[in-house]
């Protein structure tokens, strides 16, 4: 069972992975079209006159602060945007992740000792239990949760819930590292086609979409 | 022009697309002048217009009853003015869905009156 997880599974939910996103790079763009330009029609407006109908880069600039999560929510922004950052590198530069990979394929990636690993996970465990707190008792994210928001929330929390339980050999540690990564290996194959997609659509939404709030004003692509 | 079949089906994958990305976050709520001024009641949060309007066009395949057209008729007019103000940070385009929302309620004879 440890061998066929382990290996064959494992691949298997990689490639799905990055297929999956592949794929939705190529949705993206196959139903986002590039913004032409507005035709100008008739002479054109003078720069002073332009500078009297549209409001100043300072006014546009901290309208876009104050409409922005970092203004409305601070503290709940920065603590997610910890949390994402962390449920991203804490696998990629876990020890036992990288022991395997130099098994596999003799290269061994950078990273960090054992402790970093375990308090960065229990840092993840607490803020998913925030999470959780927040889904079921705070109203505004009450209204919106449904039944698939809980178990998205399993889908990401298990496989590091069993990673800690079997580092510390809570529980028999065979089976919890199995558990484990099968967990693992759901949450990787559910990425791109669930909730989770979020992942992706994060960075196209915001550096391709042309909006108010899309990122160094890259954006020139529009869903109509 | 039926919408359920010209426009439902035009835009069915980026509205379904926009229900799988929306997170649930809540980070909205507070971009919503409505929101803040209806005492933060969570019925004003532009993901919850935007789940129970075209979410629920979406999910019934724009086959709607009366109560449940009339619900989303009050949430694209009574409950939304289409400021476009919404603050999404994963970028998805409130207004617009709200908008084909009010679509589906005018080709189904129900607007707002202002009587």
């Amino acid at each position: 069972m440890y061998e066929l997880v382990r290996g064959p599974l494992a691949l298997v939910s990689f490639i799905i992975f990055f297929l999956g996103i592949i794929y939705q790079v190529v949705y993206f763009f196959k139903n986002t079209t590039k913004q032409e330009p507005a035709k100008i029609y008739g002479p054109l407006p003078s720069k002073k006159e332009i500078s009297s109908l549209y409001p100043s880069e300072d006014i546009k600039r901290l309208a876009r602060w104050e409409g922005s999560a970092w203004s409305m929510e601070p503290v709940f922004t920065i603590l997610t945007s910890i949390f994402h950052i962390l449920v991203i590198i804490t696998p990629i530069f876990l020890l036992a992740h990288n022991i395997l990979i130099q098994e596999s394929w003799g290269i061994f990636p950078p990273s960090f000792s054992e402790r970093v690993s375990d308090i960065l996970t229990i840092t993840i465990l607490a803020f998913g239990v925030y999470f959780l707190y927040r889904r079921l008792f705070v109203s505004k994210i009450k209204a919106i949760t449904s039944g698939g928001d809980f178990f998205m929330f399993l889908i990401v929390f298990i496989p590091y819930l069993t990673g800690f339980l079997a580092y510390h050999q809570i529980f028999p540690y065979k089976t919890m590292i199995i558990i484990h990564m099968i967990s693992g290996e759901i949450m990787l194959i559910c990425i791109p086609f669930s909730k989770l997609k979020h992942m992706i659509f994060f960075f196209l939404n915001r550096f391709f979409i042309k909006s108010e709030y899309s990122f160094f004003k890259t954006g020139n692509r529009v869903w109509t | 022009m039926d919408w359920n079949r010209e426009v439902l089906k035009k835009y069915k994958s980026k509205i379904k697309l926009a229900m799988s990305v929306c997170a649930r976050c809540g980070m909205c709520a507070q971009s919503c002048f409505l929101y803040m001024a209806k005492d933060k009641d969570p019925e004003y949060m532009p993901s919850y217009k935007m789940i129970n309007s075209i979410g629920l066009i979406y999910k019934k395949k724009g086959r709607l009853n009366k109560e449940e057209l009339e619900k989303v008729r009050e949430i694209a007019w009574e409950k939304c003015v289409l400021c476009t103000r919404c603050y999404c940070s994963l970028g998805i385009d409130i207004p617009w869905l709200i908008s084909l929302a009010r679509d589906y309620c005018r080709l189904n004879g129900v607007f707002k009156t202002y009587d």
